[in-house]
């Protein structure tokens, strides 16, 4: 990749930042010069920095935004909220374009579409009589163009009558005309002269209308000189447009690069020096062995050796890990543009606030957050938060609030959404899911209030009334479940109907060294992480009860449901006529035992998450690789037993 | 000279400058049935085409710059055939009147 691109690559993403909070704070102290300053001027140099290369719809659109936030710094404008709306939605679209060409292969094809309805949505939020001529009211000539040129797309009509002496002050109107981007027709006319004069060759009477498909904003740019001679009316798309759902298609990737602290390379660095000189004494070891050494002599060198090699990859692999931990500040950050943007759409007031704590996590960890986050986001949005004069109704504020916390709890990265919503009521989910055939109406009568709740996390569930364009649309609860357990994590929903809804999300902080057992299923190794097995037992076959066509046994004077490893993995299960081999697991609040073949070691292994075709696969939380090369699949207990 | 005028035809070469609108409006009014040649003409100025505009001389060849010959001529043509910019009521812009200023 051209150099250049890869830096702007790296440097766009966080301009889009810039701008987008320096936005939303706008919004609130609109008085702010400093704000529309930085928002400014990370506009300006995206702006600058798109122009370096060939991206005319992108380079376009950020001009006219850029035009809008200086008429916004010199107080023609006010920051009002379409017009800080129309300048977030060009951010937002500048990140899916910054993402489409961090893929490679430039700008997907509706690029010149979407500018165009980004530069009109700038327009939209621009004066009065702008906003006449888009909503509908077309002036006659503009009518008269729209009649020659029936073509389906939005298009520009430009109606240039120049001034008398414009050929004196050096202007040439009609081939001014050559710059309007999209030039689909010309039209000329003659004004009309006083009857009697003599024909005056350098006196302009000529009439220029012209119809286009670059934008209004590309218009006022090519006549800005003249703005005074031009009419421009937008002539809107004879077919509707649908226009693209909020949000989508966004942050498949957050943090694509890894900014490095200097200090942990250099630390880095030191640690393979030692390593070079740890190699160094081996050969030499190596060579005093072949001289006949005494062999007890060379053993404990070895020893030795061996002990200080395991103390440096320790120290390199800390230390690499330590590499890939990154703030979550960044992805949370992206976040109130996103909801603000939703609720927008629903016609909701919402607050969003964020609270990063400065905590930090694995780069994959967060990179596999945005997607369910978001989800999580517009339900609570959608769902959660009640229309504005439902919430008066309520005796709630107009706004809704909506928090969004990071912290690091007891070595795990503890994420919260909270809404002031309507909460879920448990009533309505038992309605909904016996409606979908989910569960028995015995089954769901034996359901607790947070059982209940628990099922929005079954596939095929949700009570939206109606698939609204932002959420309902078949990616249900269980897909974000499905996304954070990939990621080693777990989902918990706290809910008090009319007061609002909580959503506890707990993930690893790091994919650092794990201590797993390894066992042995139908020939197959699987890792059980260590903190999840409470005791490994031999249960005498007789021990073990038949319960109709479950098996159960007796632990500590409880009653314990007795599993079979292979079976849960959907292997054969495990076949013996003495002793079973058991674990005693913790699933949760319960307690399950699983039989398996054998028990063999212990070990701290780096967990992988999955990912390809594994990722997704139920009740594997990764893999790692043993020291004879063969994978290990580390299994997840809670979701292969639940 | 981008302006030359060889029987009735005048032709118009190369880039047409606004000094060319004189030219042209006196030749076009010398003769009232000239015909007009672009097809070596690379540029119009907006003052030629309103001389050209104006006296509606049949128009021969087509140029090679793509702005003249896609946007510029068909514009003069409609004009010519009055499916232009339709022209106001009190309007007479196709009887020239015409007294050059020597």
């Amino acid at each position: 990749m051209d150099e250049l691109l890869a830096q702007f690559l790296i440097e766009g993403p966080d301009l889009v930042q810039q701008g987008s909070d320096a936005l939303l704070a706008l919004e609130r102290r609109p008085d702010d010069r400093t704000l529309m300053d930085d928002a400014f001027r990370a506009i300006h140099t995206l702006k600058g920095s798109v122009g370096l290369f060939n991206f005319p719809a992108m380079a376009a659109t950020l001009h006219a935004a850029e035009d809008v936030l200086s008429a916004v710094r010199s107080g023609v404008r006010a920051p009002d909220r379409t017009t800080i709306d129309a300048l977030l939605s060009v951010l937002t679209q500048t990140e899916r374009w910054l993402s489409q060409l961090e893929a490679g292969g430039g700008l997907a094809d509706d690029a010149g579409d979407i500018a165009r309805r980004l530069a009109e949505q700038l327009n939209a939020s621009a004066a009065a009589p702008t906003q006449a001529v888009l909503s509908g009211v077309l002036p006659e000539w503009a009518m008269a163009l729209r009649h020659v040129n029936p073509s389906s797309g939005a298009l520009t009509a430009i109606r240039y009558t120049p001034f008398d002496g414009a050929y004196f002050s050096g202007d040439d109107p009609v081939n001014l005309m050559k710059a309007m981007p999209g030039l689909l027709d010309i039209r000329l006319g003659l004004r009309p002269t006083e009857a009697g004069a003599p024909y005056d060759p350098f006196a302009c009477r000529l009439i220029i209308e012209a119809v286009a498909t670059g934008t209004a904003a590309e218009a006022k740019s090519v006549f800005r000189l003249v703005s005074d001679q031009v009419e421009i009316a937008v002539l809107p798309a004879t077919e509707a447009k649908v226009p693209d759902r909020v949000g989508e298609a966004e942050g498949q990737g957050v943090i694509r690069t890894l900014r490095i602290d200097a200090g942990r390379v250099e630390r880095l660095a030191s640690l393979v020096d030692d390593l070079v000189t740890a190699r160094t004494a081996l050969t030499s070891l190596s060579s005093l062995a072949t001289t006949g050494l005494d062999p007890s002599a060379v053993a404990q060198a070895l020893t030795a050796q061996s002990e200080g090699l395991d103390r440096l990859v320790s120290q390199m692999h800390q230390q690499v890990m330590a590499l890939r931990m990154t703030s979550v500040a960044p992805l949370l950050r992206r976040f109130p543009r996103v909801a603000r943007e939703l609720a927008g759409s629903l016609g909701k007031d919402i607050d969003f606030v964020v609270e990063d704590n400065g905590v930090e996590a694995d780069k994959k960890v967060i990179e596999g957050l945005f997607e369910p986050l978001t989800h999580l986001i517009r339900n609570a949005i959608d769902h959660g938060v009640e229309a504005p004069q439902a919430r008066e109704r309520a005796g709630k504020a107009r706004k809704g609030a909506i928090r969004l916390t990071a912290n690091a709890v007891a070595g795990q990265l503890e994420l919260t959404l909270e809404d002031d919503g309507a909460g879920i009521d448990p009533a309505a989910i038992r309605v909904a899911a016996r409606a979908r055939g989910l569960l028995s109406a015995a089954a769901l009568g034996s359901l607790d209030d947070a059982g209940a709740i628990d099922l929005i996390f079954m596939a095929g569930f949700s009570t939206a009334r109606a698939v609204t364009d932002v959420s309902g649309r078949g990616v249900g609860m269980d897909a974000v479940k499905t996304a954070v357990q990939s990621l080693g994590g777990r989902i918990v929903l706290d809910s008090t109907p009319g007061l609002g809804t909580t959503v506890h999300l707990r993930l690893p902080l790091s994919l650092t060294l794990t201590k797993v057992l390894i066992v042995v299923s139908d020939r197959e190794p699987y890792g059980v992480p260590m903190d999840s097995v409470l005791e490994t037992l031999l249960v005498p076959a007789d021990a073990v009860t038949v319960i109709r066509s479950g098996r159960a046994f007796n632990w500590r004077d409880q009653t314990v449901p007795l599993l079979s490893l292979g079976s849960l993995v959907g292997r054969d299960a495990e076949t013996s006529d003495a002793d079973l081999k058991v674990l005693v697991i913790r699933v949760g609040p319960d307690l399950v035992g699983v039989t398996v073949d054998a028990i063999q070691d212990r070990a701290d292994v780096a967990v992988r998450p999955l990912d390809g075709l594994l990722a997704g696969m139920p009740g594997v939380s990764g893999t790692t690789l043993l020291g004879d090369g063969r994978v290990l699949m580390i299994l997840d207990p809670e979701a292969l037993v639940g | 000279m981008t302006v030359r005028t060889d029987h009735d035809t005048v032709f118009l070469e190369g880039d047409c400058g606004v000094e060319d609108a004189e030219n042209l409006a006196s030749a076009l009014m010398a003769a009232a049935s000239a015909r007009v040649d672009l097809s070596s003409c690379r540029q119009l100025h907006s003052a030629v085409v309103q001389a050209l505009l104006t006296f509606q001389p049949s128009l021969d060849g087509s140029p090679g710059d793509s702005f003249l010959n896609g946007f510029v001529l068909p514009a003069l043509e409609r004009a010519a055939a009055g499916t232009g910019i339709p022209s106001s009521p009190e309007q007479t812009p196709n009887t020239p009147l015409l007294e050059l200023p020597e």
